[in-house]
């Protein structure tokens, strides 16, 4: 047989023995730089892949202007939220007026203009920062939670378990978000940031559940899952451990994409009136407010609304570039 | 299950321990998979079924290797799967030395995980890509709450890659930055991890180049030696199995056709279906080829499996009935012309378009004649005389459109035993059984080797 | 004549870990109406050889070659439009998995008649509202591209082609889709066949049906095969000539009665003894130590020496050249066996 011809060269004297010849080989590897890119991980993957699309990082650095605003607010804001000046000021114009109540008069600047109750409107809008910050994250962490819940019972039990909550999932679905919340504003009685939250975080479940569901159903089938359950491994274990992790690319993408859509639904609440206390600043009151005097004092709308426009850009081309830096497959990044 | 019944195939085949049960055994084992899905589906019609195992019985001795071959489709992966209850079986029974484990549910299953494990065809798709090797390893251990605390599970998960063959050190790396062979050395690392004494290996090696694969084919086989390892070994490759198992198990459609030693069924395979599998196997030594046997026709769907033997539609010897005038050949031509005109693959239209496209003009009685000649393997010429009646009338019916008339007529007269009942196992020998209707001693016609003469 | 002559091809992908020397030099040729092997385990570059040939490496890939000559012709000198007639009409390839290069809308006829409307002259209209209309309404089946297209099935042992023809890929078994791919790369009666590890998918008693039928083609359609397997027994049945490729490089080609009677190369000798064979029960399989290297930036000379059991101080040194070692055309390309005639053949 063929197989007699391995053994005749090895008798060969000179040939070196395996160990000699591994330190040989290792001599010659330690020179090649294969190993030192191979470790690259998925964070500096992303880091990459931001860096190197300039709408990333306009969106990325608007983002964190931001949330720097929403934090540090009564640091940046010139005036208090609730001082008042002259009255539909125009931008880059002054009031004059005793404010400071030390019976001198004082000549204040308003970048933005003021707004009909004399509010400075940059003042406003820096405060409302916050509130709308508040109110997407807090309303997107809510439908994210039950949202994700939902999609991965229903994904990973299917059958009777799925059919019912993806009907209701379907249910919410149908109904327009905006009516869904501003019903459940209703239903929970008054104003408030609270409520704001519970309402359009509870219409944006479905979201989160479909997505969820439709990435645990592929991940299911996984062979890793099987293992998983070869070795005994607890379908709660299985769902939080070998399921959701494999899934959290998506999700993240999903939650960017998300909060710029829960600025404009509680802006859009806070036009209808269905908002927060009309008091609080929030960029959706201001909207509405300007929208009385948009022939006189059209600066009360427009720049709340530059502001809306500004930030939902940025979020939704984080998130695009989020999306395009996970797509990438993992075999792309491991092969070669 | 009287008419499958195997169930002591080979138990004298586990020669070290004959005295005692064997480890695994699994009784009339049957899966069938739902084809409806939906509530919908279930109320529109009766549910179709795929029978992808269906009455198997087989034993797994201590520190045995059995190998399971077959083709795609024939239901050894499925097989594997089942006797572990990562599917639900359908009926039968599996028993874990003596303690019945068939039909458990997953958490009646957790002690039992211990003892009975598993790997899989793709390591790379095995492996979490989140999870790091050590996460992977570490996961059967806290599963089952082996080891005091973390520190000593993780010691435990740096010794158990060495023993496969992988530096401790790979602990922190993921799956997607090994090759093939590492990965698969890492899920037998994970399926050691409980020290089981039974491993399902579901074609561990066939995603993997020849010179890993010997690698992992003589790991295994210290593991075994070392841990005293049963191994169930799901593979399509013969050249595999004849290199890594004791006995065999070869199935087709759900079923067992034959079992033997290792040695025994490459050397002396005595269904046409093992032989013709073999046969196909190339070789490298021009001395080892021999005739091919070339099989005809395509596996016919588990969801409707042929009656009696299943192997009968491609049996290159099928059995004539008793009374059957002609030879042998004549009778497997017209067996043939039924079975391709009862699966519907005589396709009338067409044959009438062909006929419009070359001829011009198209008449029942032309169409017959072009059935016969598209379906039947050479010319009914040698064909007794009643019996060639009975292929021309019935190719006349099917060009008039009379389906059900001609697939009658055909029934009725090329009937063969294959067909009528399921195969008796025949014990060729203490150890050796074989599941067909020739080697039957009560059946007509001398078991013999099938020759080239079909091919 | 010569159907293909490759002498010194090498494929290289800049990646930015390195340069990727997916094809290292090789040599390689094709006499008409002969089967040729090409051995290798995954990572040896055999599927990128096939691509180079076909020009359809994908970027950065860049190819050169001292000689790449298609029947005489140098055919990195051809321009793109040029490839493109020659991929399809001379030169056809089959690939491995058959579901994943048919299109899973259109009948299996409709896509063989499409190519041979593509590729050869037969006086039907392939503008592009011509073929629109046979997409969607079907091609008209007394057309001359459809009646070839069913030659052409029957030609690869389709049972009732013509009701087949009408039949969607989903609709075949794997083997029947394998069979459609032949008959789609041989509906232009090309002269060169690549078949990529055409029946690694297959069930065994599919694959020797399939390797029956590149025989088959062999006489019937006068076309020279390259065969690309990992598998050693499908070359030994199949091939006049084996070529062995090891990471990126050729080392070994003979004759398949003597490379198998006669092994030289100390790679084929260990890919021999760790294959499992099926007539024979061997107690223990040598498998080879190690792993195939990435081909990034070698640094040894033959890439083989850190896993070669005969290696010594010099393998990581010097370039093997390829030297005869045996009868007629057997060459290796290792230091370690001494040349027949003491000639040893320079070309790298």
């Amino acid at each position: 047989m063929s197989n007699d011809h391995t053994t005749a060269g090895r008798s060969d004297s000179d040939a070196l023995d395996p160990d000699e010849r591994e330190r040989i080989a290792r001599r010659y590897r330690d020179e090649s730089p294969v190993e030192s890119t191979e470790n690259r991980g998925v964070y500096r993957r992303i880091r990459d892949q931001i860096l190197s699309d300039k709408k990333a990082i306009f969106g990325a650095t608007m983002v964190l202007l931001f949330v720097f605003t929403a934090m540090f607010a009564p640091m940046i804001a010139p005036y208090e939220q609730d001082e008042t000046f002259g009255i539909n000021q125009e931008p880059n114009s002054y009031s004059e007026g005793d404010y400071t109540g030390n019976g001198e008069i004082d000549r204040v600047w308003h970048v933005l203009g003021t707004d009909s109750f004399g509010h400075d409107l940059f003042t406003r809008i820096v405060f409302g920062a916050r509130i709308s910050l508040l109110v997407a994250l807090t309303t997107v962490a809510f439908a994210f939670t039950v949202g994700t819940a939902i999609g991965l019972i229903a994904g990973y039990y299917g059958g009777l378990i799925d059919e019912l909550l993806m009907r209701y999932v379907d249910f919410q679905w149908a109904f327009p978000s905006i009516i869904l919340a501003a019903g459940l504003i209703a239903f929970l009685g008054g104003l408030g940031v609270t409520n704001v939250v519970i309402a359009i975080g509870v219409a944006f479940i479905d979201d989160f559940a479909r997505l969820v569901r439709g990435e645990v159903l592929s991940i299911r089938e996984e062979e890793y899952v099987l293992a998983a359950r070869a070795i005994g491994t607890s379908d709660r274990r299985i769902m939080t451990k070998e399921i959701l992790p494999n899934a959290v690319a998506p999700i993240i993408v999903q939650m960017t994409l998300m909060i710029p859509l829960a600025i404009i639904a509680e802006a859009a609440l806070s036009f209808l009136g269905l908002g927060v206390k009309p008091t609080t600043p929030t960029w959706g009151l201001l909207l509405a407010e300007g929208r009385q005097y948009i022939n006189q004092a059209w600066w009360i709308s427009v720049f709340p609304g530059l502001a809306i426009m500004v930030v939902v850009l940025a979020f939704n081309m984080f998130g695009d570039s989020l999306r395009d830096a996970f797509d990438v497959k993992q075999s792309e990044v491991s092969e070669k | 299950m009287s008419e499958t019944d195997m169930t002591d195939v080979g138990v004298e085949g586990t020669d070290r321990n004959s005295n005692e049960d064997p480890l695994l055994q699994a009784d009339g084992l049957k899966k069938y998979f739902d084809q409806s899905d939906g509530m919908l589906d279930r109320l529109l019609g009766p549910a179709s079924k795929v029978k992808a195992v269906d009455g198997v019985d087989f034993e797994l001795g201590r520190q045995e290797t059995v190998a399971v071959v077959g083709e795609s489709g024939c239901g050894k992966s499925t097989l594997g799967k089942t006797l572990l209850n990562l599917h639900d079986p359908t009926g039968g029974e599996v028993r874990l030395d003596g303690t019945e484990i068939g039909g458990l549910s997953d958490k009646e299953m957790l002690p039992y995980r211990k003892e009975i494990q598993m790997i899989f065809q793709d390591p790379l798709a095995s492996l979490n890509p989140r999870q790091t090797v050590g996460d992977i390893i570490k996961a059967p251990l806290e599963v089952h709450g082996i080891g005091e605390d973390d520190a000593e599970r993780t010691e435990r998960v740096r010794s158990l890659l060495d023993r496969v063959g992988l530096s401790p050190d790979y602990l922190e790396r993921y799956p997607h930055q090994f090759s093939g062979g590492q990965q698969q050395r890492i899920g037998i690392a994970r399926a050691l991890a409980l020290e089981p004494r039974v491993l399902i290996a579901d074609e561990p090696v066939s995603a993997l180049d020849v010179s890993v694969q010997a690698q992992i084919l003589n790991l295994l086989n210290t593991f075994q030696e070392e841990f005293g390892l049963s191994i169930l070994f799901i593979t399509h490759d013969l050249s595999v199995v004849r290199y890594i198992a004791d006995r065999v198990l070869v199935m087709y459609l759900g079923e067992i056709v034959e079992a033997a030693p290792v040695d025994e069924l490459f050397e002396n395979p005595k269904h046409p279906y093992t032989q013709s599998l073999l046969s196909s196997v190339p070789r490298i030594d021009p001395k080892e080829r021999s005739d091919r046997i070339t099989l005809r026709g395509v596996v016919p769907s588990p969801m409707d499996p042929p009656s009696g033997c299943r192997f009968h539609t491609r049996c290159p010897v099928v059995i004539p009935p008793d009374e059957w005038p002609g030879t042998e050949e004549a009778f497997r031509f017209a067996f043939r012309f039924r079975n391709q005109l009862l699966s519907g693959e005589i396709d009338v239209e067409n044959i009438e378009t062909h006929l419009e496209a070359t001829t011009g003009r198209v008449t029942t009685e032309s169409v017959a004649d072009e059935v016969i000649a598209d379906a039947y393997p050479g010319s009914p010429e040698n064909l007794p005389g009643e019996k060639r009646d009975a292929i021309e009338s019935a190719a006349l019916a099917l060009a008039k459109g009379n389906d059900e008339e001609a697939a009658s007529i055909v029934t009725e007269a090329f009937p063969s035993p294959c067909e009528r009942r399921m195969p008796t196992e025949h014990r060729h020998a203490s150890d050796h059984a074989v599941r067909c209707h020739r080697l039957d001693p009560s059946a007509p016609g001398e078991p013999r080797r099938i020759g080239a003469d079909d091919a | 004549m010569t159907m293909l002559q490759i002498e010194n091809l090498r494929t290289e992908f800049e990646t930015p870990r390195g340069t990727v020397t997916a094809v290292n030099g090789v040599d390689l040729h094709i006499d008409n109406g002969e089967i040729v092997g090409l051995v290798g385990e995954s990572g040896s570059g055999k599927s990128v050889l096939a691509q180079s040939v076909m020009r359809l490496v994908e970027d950065p890939g860049e190819i050169t070659a001292d000689e790449l000559l298609f029947k005489g012709e140098p055919l990195l000198e051809k321009s793109e439009a040029e490839m493109t007639t020659i991929r399809g009409n001379e030169i056809s390839m089959v690939f491995q998995d058959p579901m994943n290069s048919l299109n899973p809308t259109i009948t299996v006829g409709e896509q063989i008649a499409e190519t041979v409307r593509l590729h050869q002259d037969i006086g039907e209209s392939i503008s592009l509202p011509a073929e629109m209309k046979r997409k969607i309404i079907g091609a008209s089946k007394a057309s001359e591209s459809w009646r070839r297209a069913i030659e052409m099935l029957e030609s690869v042992q389709i049972p009732h082609p013509e009701s087949r023809a009408t039949d969607y890929p989903h609709e075949f078994s794997g083997g029947m889709r394998q069979r459609a791919m032949i008959a789609i790369a041989l509906s232009c009666e090309p002269d060169l066949l690549i078949a990529d590890e055409p029946t690694t998918a297959l069930d065994v008693t599919i694959q020797a049906q399939i390797l029956e039928e590149l025989h088959s083609i062999l006489e019937v359609f006068d076309t020279s095969i390259l065969l690309i397997t990992h598998d050693l027994a499908v070359v030994a049945e199949t091939c006049d000539r084996v070529n062995v490729m090891y990471a990126g490089e050729m080392v070994e080609r003979a004759t398949t009665r003597e490379l198998f009677s006669n092994p030289q190369h100390p790679y084929t000798q260990a890919l021999l003894a760790s294959t499992p064979q099926v007539e024979t029960a061997v107690e223990e399989l040598e498998p080879i130590p190690g792993t195939v290297p990435e081909p990034i930036d070698i640094p040894y000379a033959c890439h083989f020496a850190p896993r070669c059991p005969e290696a010594k101080e010099e393998c990581f040194e010097v370039d093997p050249a390829f030297r005869r070692v045996g009868s007629e055309d057997h060459e290796a390309a290792c230091i370690r066996r001494d040349p027949v005639d003491g000639e040893v053949i320079e070309n790298e």
